[in-house]
């Protein structure tokens, strides 16, 4: 005999009472820094288990420095140094989170392509440029200059 | 039909929540989410029953009683209906871009993602879709008994050198179907007497019917 299955899901009392127990964790922790969270590339299904992406194509990603925090790629694509996710854009400036910890701005920008929480991956354009963009990096709330992080 | 979170999902929630990736893992959910409600809509159309729907931070898994035993063209038709829905999701994603609700290379990160999922339900390894279509093809030619073990073995063979190979994510994932394996190899003939009491039941339903 066939019978017609009826859906039971969750508590929805006790689904609310834990989305906001996890928000307040989060918020807590965003102020406190408890918890490293591990990098995304690492957790995040699907991403590596094939390869999809070419590390190799873009490990020539290199900026020139030119005075101050200024620098160019001689191009006028601004390239994502690591893998990462994009935490805010404005009209000329893009933050990225980058999977090493580090914190990237990069600033002065003509034109912005990506948009805020999105996954951008070492390489990616980020927006372009006319003749030099502004990098600003931290690590732990340390300033860390271009040359630092392409040792990380 | 119920739906059963496990922790690890709840784990990954958080971690995605943490890691201010939401966003992306939500959208990966939702793409798993769909894949599963067509395979499960599907049975529910051919009359199967279906039981718990586990929700697991690497995809879904609908039970669905005797899916096995069934026919061999319902069950490719359950397995394709969750597989086609991968298919769709390239012009949906092509879609969301052009409407300018994601960036190029967000929209490129997503087609990947959408082809790894589906490449990694077609491996060949029970019980996922790719080694339930194998034992398809297997039973065309050969008995089910022969088949089963041979999708079981293979399956085994497959997910060890996968294990072996894989990332730490893979790994667990291989692990759990290792598990999932062992179990399967163990209940084979009680397998076996499901199918045949099965077969013999929907012979006599047909005759019925007419």
């Amino acid at each position: 005999m066939k019978k017609k299955s009826k859906a039971n899901f969750v508590n929805p009392f006790i689904f609310l009472l834990f989305c906001i127990a996890l928000f307040l964790g989060f918020k807590i922790n965003e102020k406190q820094n408890w918890i490293q969270i591990p990098a995304i590339g690492t957790w995040l299904p699907y991403e590596n288990w094939f390869q999809f992406y070419d590390h190799e194509v873009s490990a020539s990603i290199e900026y020139h420095h030119l005075v101050d925090d200024m620098y160019t790629n001689g191009t006028n694509s601004c390239a994502s140094l690591f893998d990462g996710i994009v935490l805010k854009t404005d009209e000329e400036s893009v933050t990225v989170l980058h999977d090493n910890g580090v914190l990237g701005v990069y600033a002065q920008l003509e034109d912005v392509v990506v948009k805020g929480d999105e996954r951008v991956l070492k390489g990616q354009s980020l927006g372009a440029f006319k003749d030099s963009l502004k990098l600003e990096f931290k690590k732990d709330d340390q300033k860390l200059s271009y040359e630092e992080v392409v040792k990380l | 039909m119920k739906l059963h979170f496990s922790f690890l999902w709840l784990l990954f929630l958080i971690l995605s929540l943490f890691s201010h990736a939401l966003k992306v893992y939500l959208i990966i959910f939702l793409m798993l989410f769909i894949h599963e409600m067509a395979h499960v809509l599907m049975a529910l159309k051919l009359g199967y029953q279906v039981g718990v729907i586990h929700v697991y931070p690497f995809g879904f898994s609908a039970q669905i009683y005797h899916l096995d035993h069934g026919q061999v063209f319902e069950i490719l038709l359950i397995l394709f209906a969750g597989l086609g829905m991968h298919l769709l999701f390239f012009p949906l994603i092509e879609f969301v871009y052009r409407w300018d609700m994601i960036s190029f290379g967000f929209r490129d990160y997503l087609m990947q993602i959408n082809a790894a999922i589906l490449l990694f339900n077609l491996l060949p390894l029970y019980p996922m879709d790719g080694g339930r279509i194998f034992l398809c093809i297997l039973r065309f030619i050969f008995s089910y008994d022969f088949s089963r073990k041979v999708v079981l073995f293979f399956s085994l063979i497959f997910s060890i050198l996968l294990f072996i190979i894989g990332m730490w994510n893979m790994k667990i994932i291989m692990l759990f179907l290792m598990f999932l394996l062992i179990n399967e190899i163990r209940r084979n003939g009680e397998d076996l007497v499901e199918f045949s009491y099965r077969q013999r039941n929907h012979f006599k339903l047909d005759k019925n019917h007419v």
